[in-house]
């Protein structure tokens, strides 16, 4: 009997701890970020981080500004949500409402396929085909551009979009459907005018989710945007997003250098925004009833 | 280089040589450095660099570069703490080999000699 | 059946009905004249196929996948399985009250606005009109007209169905099928419900399926007992709880089974 009950005891707290490692992990992170980044604070002093010049490696003067690399992974972010939105919230609609059950069985293997290629994979492509296309079509002197990473990261936030959006969709009661159609609607009235709207709150958590996605996305992004860290909301110019950054200089940086901190706040700033978005799709979808409060 | 200037922001910076020379080959004006090895496509125009201003422009190639006539250049280096002995001393040999030699030749890089 | 009511009376008119779901034969040659402006009940244990038979009238069935109708379902003279049919305006014409209310997750107004707006009413002011006419038929008015723009969500179980009865009512039909519209609701409710139907009668061709005896006996003019997908038997309400021809309908009525 005693020993049944050390057993269980013993079983419990293996679970808790396996249950509450991804918290560990993610407070190390946290701090780890921390310890390397905050000798910034004494020098050169935070207000470093604060403008629109990154160029640390210079034998003029190092400079740290983020805000390049912040409206970088916005102007890139929001482009591939847009691009990825009509897309991934009609190839739900497809997959859940018009769809006969054959088509979906052959569709949704490809959606699978389609978030589980390789970043890099997804950049090479990006780099020798859909470049060169940018390029052409809009008449530009290089297809390296924020679009060109937008479209990219598009195809990896679609099929995050179309899983979650469709689950909402299925969970949308078919009593709503049949009262609508009932009072005369076509089945694409029904889909825009009622089901969609009843979808809505998990629609935008998987929008919001697919963008966490893309913020964070760092290989693609790296091989077709040029990596120029200018300021600019324009789609047909260079950008260069935190996470490139981070993944091209961390290797060639002197530990302990201002450059070396410097990207660790960049990390710092990004893990916050990851942080962000993912606290208010996880908010939505709560609202929504999809995750069990 | 530069005389020590910055770049400009907007200078797009590749993850790889292989993908400098894939967006040379396709952007109109562009312009950038890489290993000679990425020329051997043919792919990419290569271009005449003057040492200063008073000495004749020249080709990157296996005798400029090893006479330092092209000023862009500068050795590879094999790195160990200490004297390389056993399998290491075998990879080392190898590397400065006539046959070692030869497959750096083949991919376009130059010769010690 | 040409003793129940006069043949000008006859607004749906079946013959020789059959319906399938798949290589399942739901309906076996279903023949029934429906009366003009009056409440038909069809009664019977659960599976004897009422509610199918209810939902061919609006052609519900059709978005089930692989299901199969024959025979003749005419409602105003006209076929309407038909291939030139057009189902909008069937179901313009025929509207339905689920068994389950099924209010959207909209306001109140949105609720009935929801089906004249589809059929091109764009003006507010019509709007608020059909909206309040409604809700005064379906007896909803004086309890939800101060909050017409809060969520249909919030209403007691018994007001979400008056509402959708409100909603149907919306699209102007000339026929509501109910489909057992008040087996969700409490007694309190359910009176007020079939007081409703009474008053609807006067204006609408109603036909309620139910499994409740009393209910059909309540609100009824008509009466059809239906069993393992066949009408066994049809009759003005009186004669059917009285004195049925046929010793099933007796034996369901009486208590026996079902």
């Amino acid at each position: 009997m005693n020993k049944q009950r050390l057993k269980a005891k013993i079983i419990k707290y293996f679970l808790q701890s396996c249950g509450s490692l991804s918290i560990i992990i993610i407070l190390l992170i946290f701090l780890f970020l921390f310890k390397e980044a905050l000798p910034f604070i004494g020098s050169p002093g935070l207000n470093e981080l604060f403008h629109s010049i990154w160029n640390p490696v210079s034998f003029q003067k190092e400079e740290f500004g983020l805000y390049p690399l912040i409206t970088g992974s916005i102007l890139v972010t929001v482009l591939a949500t847009i691009i990825a939105i009509p897309f991934g919230i009609i190839g739900a609609v497809y997959i859940s409402e018009v769809a006969t059950p054959g088509e979906r069985e052959f569709l949704k293997p490809f959606i699978e396929i389609l978030a589980g290629i390789p970043s890099v994979v997804l950049g090479f492509f990006g780099l020798v085909v859909i470049a060169p296309l940018v390029k052409d079509i809009f008449g530009l002197n290089t297809g390296l551009t924020a679009l060109t990473g937008s479209i990219l990261l598009a195809f990896m936030a679609i099929p995050t979009i179309m899983s979650i959006s469709e689950d909402a969709i299925k969970s949308v009661p078919s009593a709503y459907k049949e009262a609508s159609l009932a009072l005369g609607a076509s089945k694409l009235e029904t889909i825009w005018k009622v089901v969609v709207p009843a979808a809505l709150s998990g629609i935008v958590a998987s929008v919001m989710l697919g963008m966490g996605r893309v913020v964070g996305e760092t290989m693609t992004v790296m091989m077709v945007t040029g990596n120029a860290p200018v300021i600019s909301m324009n789609p047909f110019t260079s950008v260069r997003t935190m996470t490139a950054t981070i993944a091209a200089e961390m290797g060639e940086v002197t530990f302990g250098s201002h450059h070396y901190m410097a990207l660790f706040w960049v990390g710092i700033v990004l893990m916050l925004m990851t942080f962000l978005l993912n606290m208010v799709s996880y908010r939505v979808l709560k609202k929504y009833g999809m995750i069990d409060k | 280089m530069l005389n020590k200037e910055n770049f400009d922001p907007s200078v797009k910076l590749m993850p790889a040589s292989s993908s400098i020379a894939q967006s040379i080959s396709q952007d109109k004006w562009s312009i950038g450095y890489l290993g000679l090895g990425y020329t051997k496509e043919g792919n990419v125009k290569v271009l005449n660099v003057k040492k200063d201003e008073n000495t004749p422009a020249v080709t990157p190639n296996h005798n400029t570069v090893l006479d330092k006539t092209y000023s862009i250049a500068r050795p590879l280096f094999l790195i160990f703490n200490g004297e390389p002995a056993g399998n290491l001393k075998l990879v080392f040999d190898y590397a400065l080999s006539a046959e070692g030699q030869k497959i750096v030749e083949e991919t376009g890089y130059v010769t010690l000699k | 059946m040409a003793e129940l009511f006069s043949e000008n009376n006859v607004k749906v008119h079946v013959r020789e009905m059959n319906f399938f779901y798949g290589q399942v034969q739901a309906l076996f040659n279903i023949n029934i004249d429906i009366p003009e402006k009056q409440v038909t009940a069809f009664i019977g244990p659960s599976g004897c196929g009422k509610s199918t038979f209810l939902r061919t009238l609006n052609r519900m069935n059709d978005i089930i996948d692989g299901t199969r109708i024959e025979g003749k379902v005419m409602i105003d003279g006209s076929d309407i399985y038909n291939p030139m049919t057009d189902v909008v305006a069937l179901r313009k014409k025929v509207g339905m009250i689920f068994q389950k209310s099924n209010p959207f997750p909209k306001s109140i107004f949105d609720n009935i606005a929801y089906g004249p707006r589809l059929h091109g009413v764009k003006d507010k002011n019509s709007l608020m009109e059909i909206v309040e006419t409604c809700l005064v038929k379906s007896a909803l008015w004086d309890e939800v007209k101060d909050r017409l723009d809060k969520s249909a969500m919030g209403l007691s179980g018994g007001q979400q169905q008056r509402l959708c009865i409100a909603r149907a009512l919306a699209i102007n039909p000339d026929v509501v099928l109910m489909d057992e519209p008040a087996s969700a609701l409490d007694p309190k409710s359910t009176l007020k419900i079939e007081d409703l139907v009474n008053e609807l009668k006067k204006d609408y061709t109603i036909i309620i399926v139910t499994h409740n005896m009393q209910q059909a006996g309540r609100v009824s003019d008509y009466t059809a007992f239906f069993y393992e997908g066949r009408l066994i038997e049809y009759g003005a309400t009186g004669q059917i709880f009285t004195k049925p021809n046929v010793k099933q309908t007796e034996d369901y009525i009486t208590g026996r089974f079902g």
